[in-house]
């Protein structure tokens, strides 16, 4: 198998993974915030995959909880984890939460442990720490949209699940959006020590069902499924103007194979192939999140007329006796890694993406793009040395 | 005009403080000078602030703070506003009592500083004004006319609020048995001091967004209650102080 686990300390553009099943394209970008105090993102994003298999997880990390970065990793790799180790095609929908629900439960038990073993970095100044403290007792919190679909289930399947506002959306191969239920509510969310707030989503079906499933957490800022046209658009954005929150996501675009259609008549799969132009898939879907079935929402928690002169600065001798709790020392600052190869990564993702056009996976100018990016990366990294 | 806005880092709240730092406020209450319950109040906002700002380590600029301290004169503790990024770096300053206490020019300060920013708060929270002090002003006239001038200043998201802290125990006519339960302040509540009436008609209603979040910190304000926090316990003034940095932070209807 081979597993994904997305940085959180620096940005990952978008890239793709071409598989045997299709193609996993997955995003990262840390917020103005972060990227201006060199500090980690809050999201999280892993997946794993073999031939026929792939488990993956995209995770919100709560602000104002404890290093919510701590319970979407932990969430993370503990959700695909667990994913992988279904055996079949849970009953139906309902199983499968009170299935996900139990996970979650035991997901707390190393939540606690680390959360209350968490070593806050020393150079932190005093007033931050105490913050910091305050939300440790509160606990490390994460949103999540997860999913598992394997192709060689008896029968194929496809299961996810969600909890939080982060959106899930999936597309089958006519292009129509799933009706995947209700969209998660705010205030829910995973506690590294109490488990579930609010009430965890899911969706169980065939593999055939679908033929695209994509998850993101909300500072994509986008409203309806993302489009190759947006995804192009927000990663040429995000060279220069870093999102407002952290975004990320994962995008599974299936192949048509037997699994995934249902059919085994190979006219059938090329006919599809044939009749479906670049640009329907992804099919643009304004506003189709609004499609889903509606849920009530849970609730969540002049000029003046004087001018005095300004004031002046505090001296000696003045109102103020000391100051408390200075700290002069700065935040650490998370450098991405050298890499030596990074040509070599280059030209395996131009491949990636070559072949995710040519099976028609996505749209031939969201290829052309990306690989005109990394083809000015390496000419970039030539010029520097 | 519903106080609305969330305060985020490209849209940040800003919050004036005006401490009085009068000679009586050294004197004490239940032992301790009130000098130092309101320095650890102050400190105890900044770490709430601090608290509702961060993302992991990072603590996103989400409020924009000035702060003075006032006596005969007005002195700029912070050196201009500051975000709480910077003051979570800086620390909050221990206050010492001076002398006399000149309430309007500590206003009139305020007012030249919301003039001069007004105009690049469009899209942000409407700013607030919180002033604490232990008595009335005994030199440079009526807080009052300023204050209502403060309280006439706006942006879309609503008029600048106003925020009184009265520390004194002779301001209300039956004293608060628990801050957690008190339903604040409003227009019938009777009081025991002229002053404490012209601090109430200095304080703005509390909008119920900020009620909601005072609600998520343990408190009970009643609607129509106003920014309006009189009493000599530690936990009124930290109530007080604690309204000051209630501008929600995520989106929340009204």
């Amino acid at each position: 198998m081979t597993t994904i686990r997305v940085s959180q300390e620096e940005e990952t553009r978008l890239s793709t993974e071409f598989t045997p099943f299709g193609t996993v394209m997955y995003l990262y970008a840390r917020s103005t915030d972060s990227v201006s105090a060199g500090t980690i993102g809050q999201d999280y994003v892993t997946f794993r995959y073999d031939e026929a298999n792939v488990a993956f997880a995209v995770c919100d990390g709560v602000g104002q909880s404890f290093m919510g970065d701590l319970a979407a990793r932990i969430l993370g790799d503990g959700l695909i984890d667990w994913l992988l180790d279904l055996r079949s095609k849970p009953a139906d929908a309902g199983a499968f939460r009170t299935m996900v629900e139990g996970a979650l439960a035991d997901l707390t038990a190393v939540g606690r442990e680390t959360v209350a073993n968490y070593q806050l970095p020393d150079h932190l100044p005093p007033i931050l720490k105490q913050a910091l403290e305050m939300q440790r007792s509160y606990g490390s919190e994460s949103m999540f949209v997860a999913g598992r679909l394997a192709l060689r289930g008896d029968p194929p399947f496809l299961a996810l699940a969600w909890l939080g506002d982060s959106p899930m959306a999936a597309i089958d191969f006519n292009g129509e959006l799933v009706d995947l239920g209700p969209r998660g509510s705010t205030a829910a969310r995973w506690n590294a020590d109490t488990g579930v707030k609010g009430t965890v989503n899911t969706w169980v079906g065939a593999a055939d069902a679908v033929a695209r499933v994509a998850g993101y957490t909300d500072g994509m800022t986008i409203d309806s499924v993302p489009t190759d046209a947006v995804l192009s658009r927000l990663t040429t954005e995000w060279q220069s103007n870093p999102p407002a929150d952290d975004a990320s996501l994962v995008d599974i675009r299936l192949k048509p194979s037997p699994q995934t259609t249902g059919k085994d008549d190979p006219e059938h799969l090329v006919r599809i192939a044939e009749f479906v132009p670049d640009e329907t898939r992804p099919i643009p879907l304004p506003g189709t999140l609004k499609q889903r079935t509606p849920t009530p929402e849970k609730p969540a928690p002049p000029e003046p007329d004087e001018q005095p002169e300004p004031a002046s600065p505090a001296a000696p001798g003045q109102p103020v006796g000391e100051w408390r709790s200075l700290d002069e020392s700065g935040e650490k600052v998370h450098k991405p890694p050298a890499t030596a190869d990074r040509a070599a990564a280059r030209l395996e993702q131009i491949r990636a993406w070559q072949s995710a056009a040519r099976e028609r996976l996505i749209g031939a100018r969201l290829a052309l793009d990306q690989i005109e990016r990394l083809l000015a990366d390496n000419e970039d990294d030539q010029t520097s040395t | 005009m519903a106080y609305t806005v969330p305060a985020t880092s490209k849209t940040p709240a800003l919050i004036i403080y005006l401490l009085d730092v009068s000679g009586s406020m050294g004197e004490e209450i239940n032992g301790k000078p009130k000098i130092e319950i309101i320095s650890d109040a102050l400190h105890q906002v900044a770490v709430r602030m601090v608290q509702r700002s961060t993302k992991g380590t990072t603590v996103a600029p989400r409020y924009r703070v000035a702060m003075y301290a006032y006596s005969s004169q007005v002195t700029d503790l912070l050196g201009g506003i500051k975000t709480v990024s910077e003051l979570a770096q800086m620390g909050v300053p221990r206050l010492q009592p001076m002398d006399a206490t000149d309430t309007a020019a500590a206003f009139r300060e305020a007012k030249r500083l919301l003039a001069a920013e007004i105009g690049n708060l469009q899209d942000s929270p409407a700013p607030l004004v919180c002033h604490m002090t232990d008595g009335e002003y005994n030199t440079g006239g009526d807080p009052e006319p300023i204050a209502k001038e403060i309280m006439q200043m706006e942006v879309p998201d609503g008029h600048v609020l106003v925020e009184n802290i009265f520390v004194t125990d002779k301001a209300l006519t039956q004293a608060i048995s628990d801050p957690k339960t008190w339903g604040g302040v409003n227009d019938e509540t009777p009081l025991a001091s002229p002053y404490a009436e012209t601090l109430l008609r200095m304080s703005s209603e509390i909008p119920p967004t900020y009620a909601s979040v005072m609600r998520e910190m343990g408190y009970q304000l009643s609607p129509g209650a106003k920014m309006f926090f009189p009493g000599n316990q530690p936990e009124i003034v930290e109530l007080g102080f604690a309204m000051s940095g209630a501008t929600p932070v995520t989106p929340l209807s009204p």
